[in-house]
């Protein structure tokens, strides 16, 4: 498992590190947070490997766009998920029921409402992250 | 030269201060910064965390490595780091400085 880990580690990076990172990773115990922070850490190398190579900062204007794109996307996958399951609902209502009119809204509602809380999220989240990774 | 500031690590400024602070009391191997920095600090420092803090502290010339024939290779603070240390130091004891006679008013 340890080896396994350090592997996602850029190469050069292992070639400096490897030998006192392994030795340490021994040292404790690997509970599921301390193998997401390794994790993370080997995509931060790469990413800070990736910079060093293309000399490419990414800009602040995109990082500030950032949390728009991503409330974005997680609201139109959302409802594009609403919409195909709503349509279903309210297909099996009018079969089974004949009902429709306002009963028919509710799921509509309820997936618009649920949709924007996700959007909503997914901008507080990416912000945060942004910022910590802009600098 | 390069960017010896360390707030602008991003998320690794926190614990690249820990750091420096543990280093500044003798040199200490990955696990032994961890150690001392769950003791004063209060804090439980990713191994992943404490490398890419480390990383970042080593090309700025902020610390650097003891020749050891130990795999666990053992970090000291350059003068370089100890001079940023020092800056940080005094800007957090301002803040502490500050919050305390305001806490103390309220």
């Amino acid at each position: 498992m340890t080896r396994w880990l350090v592997r996602l580690y850029p190469r050069a990076w292992r070639r400096r590190y490897e030998a006192e990172f392994v030795e340490l990773l021994t040292q404790r115990s690997l509970t599921t947070g301390e193998t997401l922070d390794v994790i993370r850490g080997a995509l931060d190398a790469h990413y800070t490997a990736w910079q060093r190579r293309s000399g490419i900062m990414i800009p602040v204007m995109l990082w500030r766009g950032l949390p728009f794109i991503a409330a974005l996307g997680t609201f139109a996958l959302s409802y594009l998920t609403a919409a195909l399951v709503t349509a279903t609902v309210r297909q099996t209502l009018w079969i089974h029921f004949h009902t429709d009119g306002l009963y028919g809204w509710v799921p509509v509602l309820t997936w618009w409402t649920c949709s924007l809380a996700l959007a909503a999220l997914a901008w507080t989240r990416t912000r945060r992250w942004a910022a910590r990774h802009s600098s | 030269m390069a960017d010896t500031d360390i707030t602008s690590f991003g998320r690794f400024s926190e614990p690249a201060l820990l750091i420096l602070v543990s280093l500044a009391g003798g040199p200490k191997h990955g696990y032994a910064m961890m150690e001392d920095i769950a003791t004063f600090g209060r804090v439980r420092l990713g191994a992943g965390t404490l490398y890419g803090a480390l990383t970042r502290l080593e090309e700025r010339g902020l610390v650097e490595t003891v020749s050891s024939g130990d795999r666990r290779r053992p970090y000291r603070l350059t003068s370089a780091g100890a001079t940023v240390l020092q800056a940080q130091l005094d800007v957090l004891g301002g803040c502490v400085t500050v919050g305390r006679q305001r806490l103390a008013l309220s």
